[in-house]
């Protein structure tokens, strides 16, 4: 059975729609990116899909029941991270993590958090009340919450928004494990760098409604405009930089930021900077802004 | 209803409360203050006007420097005015811990997180009423017995008399239990709708008004603390308790808990 369906689902509070008939699925081993702009509806979908809020019209079927209906043994199937780390600020980290795992009835509770806090470099804070925690270690505390009952359908609301980028990493990993054991999962995100580095599947939403719903590469595809940042062991020569000239490059330091004006153009871009003589460190992601993934999709 | 879920919400509760004196020590060190030097605080008006004061208040003639009529005035004094008093313990003490407790989880985001897991409502009220009503009563036993202690000792010594416990006392504390669930139960329903914790003690207010006009009833003769007025208070706070908390259990909706 299907971790989740949702089939024509509408969500709306007094009058305003925040979701309006959006249609989706997500099998088994799936990591399935929701990916909007501010307002656009990811959190009250995800909510609703965690079992928080009752559809105004349509279903949510989650592993073939409707979400808001899920009884409590049936829940233990899923967890949910919302945008807020939701812990206890006067319990300590592991007072939190004892007081979940009960919940969710796992036992033997101490090995499995102190493992989650370890793979998320935060063991060292387990005694410490979360009170007293940084944002970003808070939110890394909330991850293991969330991944303490190894969930078939694990539901993440912009779950790297605090997080630097090796702990981001770490996150990653761990979802691409996750779905590699054959969990579902679900990820709202605004940071195109989430979209690229773990979906596969994407659903875009705009104003509540489903813009596009599939592979990445096919939404992307089509993108126009993008910005691209190269990373270089030494940068170009004037002479070299003439050359790429009809990318509009800029200059920072070793980073070359290049517009090319169709995702084709990127190998080209790749290869006239070899040829050059530039030696590349990196090739950072995209970095079109997510409105050019929208207006593009709505022209679609 | 598994109960383990309860048990572990009024482990946490407990928990958040004792994790910090800044919440807990106002709730417990100020009634306890009150225990303390109210005994001696009527121990010293007895003394000096307490047959005056009785003939006054009881409508009856006592000599004045006559130790029965300074007794029946701490009797009087202890019983129907600082009885009552004490009496809002549990209203007070249920409502700072259910208000932080329900509201609470609205106000710092937490409800997010606690209302996916695998607990059901029953299972979330159950926890978080057992969190609110075991530390109000055990505190109104707790300032009832060192007030009725302090109070004896100084009877025992002044005048060879033991005025607590008694029928009133039993009856008051047999109240106690009620007016603790009526507070939980009109802080859940409060909850529902308030914003935050503040909002939700408020309701508190509703309840002690009443409570404190019992010490004036009596005081001005307008009603006599006797068996009757607290059995009947009691079957009073019974129905009310019981209607109160089916409302909240009625109103407890995860969304609307989210959303209001």
């Amino acid at each position: 059975m299907r971790p989740l369906s949702v089939r024509r689902l509408s969500k709306r509070f007094s009058g305003f729609t925040a979701v309006d008939s959006i249609d989706f699925d997500v099998s088994r081993s799936e990591i399935v990116v929701i990916i909007g702009a501010n307002g656009a509806g990811k959190s009250t979908l995800l909510k609703s899909i965690a079992g928080l809020y009752r559809p105004t019209s349509g279903h949510i079927l989650a592993f073939g029941k409707e979400a808001y209906e899920l009884n409590g043994p049936e829940r233990r199937r899923l967890s949910f991270l919302g945008e807020n780390y939701a812990l206890y600020d006067n319990l300590t980290v592991m007072e939190n993590m004892r007081f979940f795992s009960r919940l969710y009835g796992i036992d033997e509770y101490a090995g499995i958090a102190h493992d989650l806090l370890k793979d998320f470099d935060a063991d060292e804070y387990a005694g410490r009340k979360v009170g007293e925690l940084s944002r970003g270690t808070k939110q890394k505390v909330a991850i293991c919450r969330c991944l303490l009952n190894d969930p078939e359908l694990l539901i993440l609301d912009e779950p790297a928004a605090f997080l630097d980028s090796s702990s981001a990493e770490l996150l990653y990993r761990k979802l691409d494990g996750l779905a590699r054991a054959g969990s579902a999962v679900l990820y709202a995100t605004q940071r195109l760098e989430d979209l690229y580095r773990i979906g596969r599947k994407m659903l875009l939403i705009d104003r509540g409604r489903r813009l596009r719903f599939g592979d990445i590469g096919s939404v992307v595809k089509g993108i126009r405009n993008i910005e691209i940042e190269v990373t270089l062991v030494k940068m170009l020569d004037a002479k070299g930089l003439d050359a790429l000239s009809r990318f509009n490059v800029r200059t920072s330091g070793n980073m070359l930021m290049a517009h090319v004006r169709h995702i084709n153009e990127v190998p080209r871009l790749i290869s006239i900077i070899s040829g050059l003589g530039g030696l590349i460190i990196n090739v950072n992601s995209l970095k079109q802004n997510i409105s050019e993934i929208i207006k593009h999709s709505r022209v679609q | 209803m598994d109960l383990q879920h309860a048990f572990a919400i009024v482990r946490k509760d407990l928990n958040e409360v004792f994790s910090s004196i800044a919440i807990y020590g106002p709730m417990i060190f100020i009634p306890l203050f009150f225990a303390v030097t109210l005994p001696l605080f009527t121990l010293y008006i007895s003394k000096y006007a307490g047959p005056q004061l009785a003939s006054k208040l009881m409508g009856i003639f006592i000599g004045s420097g006559s130790s029965a009529g300074t007794l029946y005035f701490i009797r009087f004094f202890s019983v129907n005015v600082l009885g009552p008093v004490f009496l809002t313990m549990p209203i007070i003490t249920a409502s700072v811990i259910a208000a932080d407790s329900f509201a609470g989880e609205k106000e710092r985001k937490t409800a997010e997180s606690l209302l996916t897991t695998p607990i059901t409502n029953g299972e979330v009220l159950l926890g978080k009423l057992l969190a609110s009503f075991i530390p109000a009563l055990l505190l109104t036993l707790l300032v009832f017995a060192v007030y009725g202690s302090i109070t004896d000792y100084i009877t025992m010594n002044a005048y060879n008399v033991l005025l607590f416990p008694n029928v009133s006392w039993y009856l008051m504390l047999l109240n106690a239990p009620f007016l603790a669930i009526t507070t939980i139960g009109l802080v859940v329903i409060v909850s529902s709708k308030a914003k935050g914790i503040k909002e939700a003690q408020q309701i508190s207010t509703l309840l002690i008004l009443p409570i404190l006009v019992i010490p004036f009833a009596s005081i001005f003769n307008i009603s006599t603390l006797n068996t009757g007025f607290f059995l009947g208070m009691l079957a009073v706070l019974v129905a009310t308790s019981v209607v109160v908390m089916l409302l909240g259990m009625r109103l407890f909706d995860r969304e609307n808990f989210i959303t209001a």
